[in-house]
């Protein structure tokens, strides 16, 4: 039988069999088995059929043969031929897809010439017209896609058409009328886009621009799973193009968009401003100027009385698009436009400050930074008068009020003409800036308020402040001597203002002078310098501190990469006199941490060019000197251990930027530091060293943390190891001595050991005679070099733990000294800022990780056996790691360990305990709350057991807090039906914690019992 | 009540002239008056809590000190509530000031219960809406004070026309607790509240 | 805690407190007639009913209302069964009943129920039927005396009087709308058809039926702020108060109970003006007052209906809150009084003695100077604190205090009293009244 007849057949069964036998036909075709003119003539007699749907099917096979032909194929008189036939086809109403399928085949097949094209549209809109006729979105679709098709490939073609045949172009769009499938209409809009854009479309602009306004707003919501994945957003970018395509659209567009711009939908409201926007862009100066004024009367209603913030910023957006526009033409529209803008605005500012004062500044801002001529415009028309206005204002409030606006207009002109470090979008001609005649007298008016009035009226100083500051960055603008007195105000109040309330304006002054040394850095170093020194006194005779926030304002300069150096050079300069003049220990430490907090601040800098920078012979050879020294040149505040710290602090981040070489001219006086004793008489090898030795412990601990670990110690490490191991546990140690030299234990161990090594880094101490996890030596000494030995180990994540954490986690149930171990566990995890990567450090990324898959599943397990008195341990070492472990690695895990972390709540006394389990439980609500549903009543009851005050249990203030905010967020995780049941309850229970004798925990009971009043509402009302 | 507002163009009152808690207790914050800038260079956890000293208590050395419920602390509680018809806070607005607000002792020795008096300041002295943010206020607050205080909210003097009703309305614990069982009324009042913290 | 002042004669002890508490305000709480149990309305939307025996929770009727429950009253003279009316919130009221076992017993027909009764232990309150009307919240109801009669008021300024045809069919008999603020309070003089209502708008009116047309026959002004509750003093009171002790008075003395009983069961209001005030009513000139059951048109007689109202005395000012509620003890004469400021006060009447007279005189006379030209002579009789507790339900309000009869094992004499407090804690407490010891 024929491939037609086969076709018919397996069409319905299955298209993909038919489609095979269409492939068949295709492949006989190309091989010349079958005759192109056999095969029309077998289609006739189906083409002649009763039944319709054989004449559809009949058609489809056609295109599918052809759509599988290979090109070259067909000769084009063949196509021409085929051509021909299937628009013969048209007419029949059947099969319209299949026939638009077949065109666009042979249309790939090879060019049509453009009166082919021609004919094939007028064709089509002479016997299929409207399309929407056809039901079928599939019969549609293809046509559709034939018509985009010729559109971007035949474009002269069809121009030639429509200007020959004066009703085409009515038809052509009539022809679209009524789709609504979102497919058909991405097509629809790119098709109609085409006249819009190209064609001179005189008359029938209306019928044109009706075509597509007709689906304004796009409301279509794509649904869940649409394979076309076709999005409302594409749909209305679309559409917007076509809106904004062509000026002549105007008349249209612009009342028939602000006529929806009374809409109550926002979504409508803000498809509205974004389609003017992006018109008025497109619609080019000339057309737009005829609507600015209309325009400017509908938006400034959005901003002025803002409903929605973001409806306000698009609007901003269409008025700054016109003021864009506008100044690409002539003045006079761009005058015209912003005339009453400028009028309405003076107006706002009589009765400033008021919120429409506020959206003025708001307008001003947006409009005056789109270009000069705008900006120009804006500040001759408002700022006479808003001068005028603040010279009659009557209160304060209203002349803040003004001023924002000025400062608002200020920022827009630096947006357009610069600051002195980048050129604005006008390019490079301050000259015509219109601020420059306004310069003066707004420096004046400013200046003058910042500097006389009363210190309470924060605000009003703050904007003057603010607006000095634009001022002084303005490109161009104010001379150096200008800058330099704003410079000096500023400094002046850093400096011999009086602190009030929070400190704003002192606050802003302190960054104002860093911004402006970010621009001038020459004048703020010229201006301020002298004054901050000046108020440094190379000897603190005077008792007052006074002395503290000049350093700080000082070190914060820092931060300003072109006046680092300098501020580093004179911190440096004051230490060594106020040394030298043996000042106070508690002036000697603010300028040491002066200095630390600056050189934090520069550190990138320090890490540029580490050798170069002169830095380790000004100041740390000379620190480390006066440190170990014992003569006249060591200042007694050098006895002091904080100082010590600083001092460490100060060489460790200059030394640890530099390379191993130039780090080994110290290594060894890691421990000598200068001093010419041999090192075998100092700590931490010999325990008998005069006792002021152990201080500088504390430094030689920021040394060894800032050496490379290709550096060589001044001994071999496992004697370094021993000896501090040894060292650390005698008991006449400080405090922070002692933590500073286990802290060494750490460092060595993670830094200096090969991995190979490290696996067994630990056996000298484990072996006799040390036997470090002997039970019965077992002290808080031992325990403390255990967990800093681990700390060293675990952040390389080294196989040696796996053998290591057994033995500590052994001691969980140690009767004496079980509960110390268990608070161990608390510092294996916890940051420290000393164990760095920056300190070279080797810190694997998985550490985390791997300890927990260690320790916890162990520590759950064994709580399970553990005797009564033992568990608590078990869950202070759990609540110890879980504190410091990202949740997402606790994750898996913590359905297991809820139930854990849940008893932790009933502890007695341990508070940091309770305080991270809180934590867990928290993260677990916020990101795993299946977990928590079930235990929901026993966590409630829990935290507010927490929550409250009761002597015995003598919860604090810090944990109540916790638990109220973890309460807090159950509501909002958990489901209503789950909470409800709690509510009353837990509202009653909560009025004890607003009683709470904190104020921070009434201020989380507030928050908590808020949202569990909220609660009802959700289900309760029925 | 977006539309044709009944003072579409309030004062606005700046953050920074707004009273707080830091504005009375900074003046002896420190004693050099300094930002603290430098104290944490040092990093606070590593001396201070050696896990192994027991037991350590988080920060709570000085539990016994009570703060006791002040003038600003009510300021700050309702002071962020919003207006019902500008997304502006009542403090912004003035619509509640410091000086408006009163803490009053217990009358007897016998008894626990203070009182807490709030006078507020309607924007405009016909404003309709003076009753639902007295409301407002008298909800937030019955909500965040323990109960042992009693919520007096009022106008004030001569700042409105009807203030006299207003108040009698706002005093009628009755009402008050109808309004709160009223859906509408409810969702008003909830808005209002939503930007308290 | 002993109060400085002059040392009152009684104490006032903590009994129980009912249990479970609501977790949520309670409003009010009824004394059922005749049984030892109370309806307490809870602002759930709830009543709960609780045991004075087992001071125990039996029921918690639900489901009947969609906003706060603010008024319960039990129908007085019901046989075999209870019958509760209740006002909400939600601007309805509903009437529910509950068969008594006691009384099933001798009824043969019933006793398939009773023994289902048995099996369900919890026995429910069933909603019998719903009164629609008010257009806003209802604030108060009550029956009166013969159960004939239902009172309901509320927000709408409205009083309704609704009268019971047969079970659960009411008729609408009077909306009176004289008030010009919400009703906040309804009660029944103990003899005859005469209603009072408390307000909004300051005021008290009192309304009898005048040729099947209610009416307000009387108008009370002398609170200067809403009066929160109104209730009048028990039935032939004289015989059982300070009255009751005849020999030795002197002749005014006996004048004055004479006079007292001509005027009837007296009026006591309390007010959010924190001032508690008796209201006596001038007696008729022609023997019994007004009997509204004359055949009379009312255009002559309705004058004649007309009551006069007289301030008869202001009880020593205790509270320095709205006072919410007082009762008026039936067996003693005693008044119990409690509000806002957390406060039970208990006031009791007695003679004036010369010495402490003048004292009292202008003692009442600072309290409230126009009490003097409404009355003409001096009341003999003066009130005087006779307890006060602080923090009776600790920091929080009491919406209602009343009396009710004692009846749990502790109790020490035939028909002693508790008083009832309700709070906004939610709990319903009990509490006795102690003598104190001579010593004092």
């Amino acid at each position: 039988m024929s491939d037609i007849q086969q076709y018919l057949l397996d069409y319905d069964r299955s298209r993909r069999e038919a489609s095979a036998v269409a492939e068949n036909s295709a492949t006989r075709l190309r091989a010349g088995d079958l005759k192109l003119l056999t095969l029309i003539e077998e289609l006739g007699e189906y083409f002649n059929s009763e039944d319709g749907a054989i004449r559809a099917k009949t058609m489809s096979y056609l295109a599918e043969v052809l759509a599988f032909v290979p090109q070259k194929v067909l000769s084009l008189q063949q196509r021409n031929l085929l051509c021909d036939f299937v628009l013969a086809r048209l007419e029949d109403s059947e099969g319209l897809g299949s026939c638009a399928k077949g065109l666009i085949a042979l249309e790939e097949r090879g060019k049509w010439d453009s009166e082919r094209a021609k004919k094939i549209v007028e064709t089509l809109l002479a016997h299929t017209h409207p399309l929407n006729q056809f039901r079928q979105q599939s019969e549609r679709y293809p046509v559709l896609r034939l018509i985009d098709t010729l559109m971007a490939k035949y474009r002269e073609a069809l121009r030639s058409l429509h200007d020959a045949t004066p009703d085409f172009l009515s038809r052509f769009i009539a022809y679209f009328d009524g789709e609504k499938d979102p497919r058909n209409l991405m097509l629809v809009f790119s098709i109609l886009r085409v006249p819009m854009t190209e064609w001179n479309i005189g008359a029938d602009a209306q019928d044109l621009f009706d075509a597509v306004f007709n689906y304004f707003p796009i409301t279509f919501r794509p649904p869940p799973d649409d394979p076309y994945g076709i999005t409302a957003q594409d749909l209305k970018d679309r559409l917007r193009e076509c809106i904004s395509s062509t000026p002549e659209f105007a008349p249209y567009a612009f009342p028939a968009l602000l006529d929806k711009l009374d809409s109550t939908s926002m979504n409508t409201k803000r498809d509205v401003l974004q389609t003017i926007t992006s018109s008025v862009m497109e619609y080019g100066p000339r057309t737009v100027s005829l609507y600015s004024i209309t325009l400017w009367d509908a938006l400034k209603f959005e901003v002025l009385n803002v409903q929605e913030d973001d409806l306000a910023e698009e609007a901003l957006n269409g008025l700054a698009a016109i003021a864009r526009v506008l100044s690409q033409g002539t003045t006079g529209p761009l005058n015209a436009y912003l005339r009453p803008i400028i009028k309405e605005c003076n107006e706002h500012l009589e009765d400033a400050p008021t919120k429409q004062s506020q959206a003025a500044a708001r307008i001003l801002h947006k409009i005056a930074d789109v270009s000069p001529e705008v900006t120009n415009i804006l500040l001759a028309g408002m700022l006479p008068n808003l001068f005028l206005l603040f010279q009659t204002a009557d209160t304060i409030a209203k002349r803040r009020g003004l001023l924002e606006v000025l400062v608002q207009l200020i920022r827009a002109n630096i947006g357009v003409y610069g600051d002195w470090r980048s050129i604005g979008t006008a390019g490079e001609h301050s000259s015509n800036n219109a601020l420059l005649q306004f310069r003066d007298q707004a420096r004046e008016i400013m200046l003058n308020g910042l500097e006389t009035a009363p210190i309470k009226e924060v605000s009003f100083r703050l904007v003057c402040l603010d607006g000095l500051l634009q001022l002084s960055k303005a490109r161009g603008l104010l001379n150096d001597e200008d800058v330099g007195k704003i410079i000096q105000l500023f400094n002046a109040i850093v400096i011999h203002e009086e602190s009030y309330g929070k400190d704003e304006v002192k606050e802003a002054a302190i960054n104002g002078l860093v911004e402006v040394a970010r621009q001038k850095p020459q004048v703020v170093i010229d201006k301020a310098f002298p004054a901050f020194m000046a108020q440094l006194p190379d000897t603190d005779m005077v008792e007052s501190r006074g002395y503290i926030p000049v350093l700080e304002a000082f070190a914060k300069l820092a931060g300003e990469e072109k006046v680092f150096d300098t501020v580093i050079l004179r911190l440096k300069n004051k230490f060594a006199s106020a040394v030298k003049q043996n000042a106070s220990s508690a002036y000697i430490i603010a300028l040491l941490s002066a200095m630390l907090y600056a050189l934090t601040k520069g550190a990138n800098k320090l890490e540029q060019n580490p050798e170069s920078s002169s830095y380790f012979q000004d100041i740390v050879l000379p620190l480390l000197k006066r440190t170990s020294s014992s003569d006249e040149s060591h200042p007694r505040a050098f006895d002091d251990e904080a100082t010590l710290d600083l001092v460490g602090r100060i060489c460790n981040i200059i030394i640890r930027a530099q390379s191993a070489e130039h780090q080994e001219t110290i290594t060894a006086e890691l421990y000598t530091m200068f001093r010419g004793t041999p090192q075998s008489e100092l700590p931490p090898f010999n325990l008998n060293a005069p006792p002021e030795t152990n201080r500088t412990m504390i430094v030689s601990t920021h040394l060894l943390a800032s050496f490379r670990k290709e550096t060589k110690l001044p001994c071999e490490l496992d004697l370094l190891i021993s000896s501090l191991a040894n060292y650390t546990q005698q008991a006449n140690l400080s405090a922070s001595v002692r933590f500073a030299s286990l802290r060494q234990l750490s460092l060595a161990i993670n830094k200096f050991y090969s991995a190979q090594a490290l696996k067994t880094c630990m056996d000298p101490l484990v072996n006799s005679p040390f036997e470090l996890f002997v039970p019965e030596k077992l002290d808080p000494p031992r325990i403390r070099i255990m967990f800093a030995c681990l700390k060293g180990i675990l952040l390389r994540s080294s196989p040696a733990l796996a053998t290591l954490y057994p033995h500590v986690l052994s001691f969980l149930s140690h009767a004496q000294y079980g509960t110390t171990v268990a608070h161990g566990f608390a510092t294996l995890l916890q940051p420290d800022d000393l164990l760095t990567k920056q300190n070279h450090c080797q810190i694997s990324g998985l550490h985390k990780q791997k300890s927990f898959a260690l320790l916890v599943p162990n520590i759950t397990r064994a709580f399970r056996e553990a005797s009564p008195e033992t568990k608590p341990n078990y869950l202070i070492a759990l609540s110890g790691i879980l504190k410091w472990m990202p949740f997402d690695i606790v994750m898996e895990e913590v359905g297991q360990l809820f139930l854990l972390l849940l008893q932790s709540l009933d502890l007695k006394g341990e508070d940091l305990v309770k305080e991270s389990a809180i934590g867990t439980l928290t993260s677990t609500l916020v990101e795993k709350p299946t977990v928590v549903e079930e235990h929901a009543g026993s966590l409630i009851s829990r935290l507010l057991a927490n929550s409250i005050v009761n002597k015995e249990a003598g919860t604090p203030a810090k944990v109540r807090a916790a638990a109220l905010r973890c309460l807090t967020i159950v509501p909002d995780k958990l489901k209503v039906e789950v909470v409800l049941p709690y509510r009353r309850q837990v509202c009653k229970k909560l009025t004890a914690a607003l009683d709470d004798g904190k104020r921070e925990v009434r201020y989380a009971a507030v928050r908590c019992r808020a949202k569990w009043l909220e609660v009802d509402e959700a289900g309760d009302d029925d | 009540m977006d539309l044709d507002k009944q003072n579409a163009n309030p004062t606005i009152l700046n953050p920074s002239d707004l009273p707080s808690r830091r504005r009375t207790s900074a003046v002896h914050r420190r004693d050099h008056g300094g930002s603290g800038l430098f104290d944490d260079l040092i990093p606070q956890y590593n001396y201070l809590n050696d896990p192994f000293e027991q037991p350590v208590s988080s920060s709570d050395s000085d539990d016994d000190a009570v703060e006791a419920i002040d003038e600003q602390e009510v300021y700050d509680l309702i002071s962020s509530i919003s207006d019902p018809e500008h997304p502006l806070s009542l403090g912004s607005l003035a619509v509640v000031n410091l000086p408006d607000i009163h803490i009053i002792p217990p009358a007897s020795p016998y008894s626990s219960i203070s009182t807490v008096l709030v006078e507020i300041t309607p924007t405009i002295t016909h404003c309709s809406l003076a009753t639902v943010i007295g409301l407002g206020v008298r909800v937030r607050l019955e909500q965040a004070l323990p109960p042992r205080f009693r919520v007096d909210v009022r106008i004030k003097k001569g700042t409105h026309s009807t203030d006299e009703a207003v108040n009698k309305q706002l005093g009628d614990k009755e009402r008050v607790a109808a309004a709160l069982e009223n859906g509408t009324l409810m969702g008003v009042l909830r808005k209002m509240l939503s930007t308290c913290e | 805690m002993p109060p400085p002042q002059d040392a009152p004669s009684y104490t006032i002890h903590p009994l129980a407190t009912l249990s479970p508490p609501s977790n949520s305000r309670t409003w009010q709480t009824a004394p059922h007639p005749t049984q030892p149990i109370v309806a307490t309305a809870c602002s759930d939307r709830s009543v709960r009913v609780y045991s004075l025996t087992s001071f125990t929770l039996l029921h918690s009727i639900t489901g009947g209302h969609k906003r706060s429950v603010r008024s319960v009253s039990w129908k007085p003279g019901t046989k075999g069964q209870s019958v509760l009316a209740t006002g909400s919130f939600d601007t309805s009221a509903g009437i529910w009943r509950r068969e008594e076992r006691g009384a099933l017993e001798d009824d043969f027909t019933r006793r398939r129920r009773e023994e289902d009764d048995e099996e369900e232990e919890d026995d429910d309150y069933q909603f019998a039927c719903i009164l629609d009307g008010h257009e806003s919240e209802i604030k108060s109801l009550s029956w009166n005396p013969s159960g004939q009669y239902l009172a309901t008021c509320g927000r709408d300024k409205s009083v309704w009087i609704w009268e019971e045809l047969e079970d659960d069919n009411f008729e609408t008999v009077a909306v009176l709308q004289e008030h010009d603020g919400d009703v906040k309070c309804v009660a029944w003089h103990p003899e005859e058809d005469l209603l009072a209502s408390a307000s909004y708008d300051d005021t008290v009116r009192l309304y009898r039926e005048d040729a099947d047309d209610w009416v307000q026959v009387a108008l009370i002004n002398g609170h200067d702020k809403t009066v929160w509750w109104v209730e009048f003093e028990g039935s032939g009171m004289s015989g059982k108060d300070f009255r009751k002790q005849r020999e030795g008075l002197s002749e005014e003395q006996t004048q004055h109970i004479e006079l007292m009983e001509r005027s009837g069961p007296r009026l006591a209001t309390c007010s959010d003006d924190c001032s508690i005030r008796i209201w006596r009513r001038k007696p008729k000139e022609h023997g019994d007052h007004a009997d509204s059951h004359t055949g009379i048109p009312s255009i002559i007689r309705s004058m004649a209906i007309d009551e006069d109202w007289l301030e008869d005395a202001i009880l020593p000012q205790r509270h320095d809150r709205a006072i919410y509620s007082l009762s008026w003890s039936r067996r003693t004469g005693m008044i119990v009084s409690a509000g806002s400021d957390g406060k039970i006060v208990v006031y009791k009447e007695r003679w004036k003695s010369p010495m402490t007279n003048g004292v009292r005189a202008d003692g009442e006379a600072k309290a409230d100077p126009n009490a003097m030209e409404e009355e003409q002579e001096p009341s003999l009789a003066e009130w005087v604190v006779a307890a006060e507790l602080y923090s009776a339900h600790d920091v929080f309000e009491i919406n209602h205090v009343c009396w009710a009869r004692r009846a749990d094992k502790g109790s020490r004499w035939e028909d002693e009293e508790v008083i009832v407090s309700t709070g906004d804690d939610g709990e319903v407490k009990l509490w006795t009244l102690d003598e104190r010891s001579a010593s004092t």
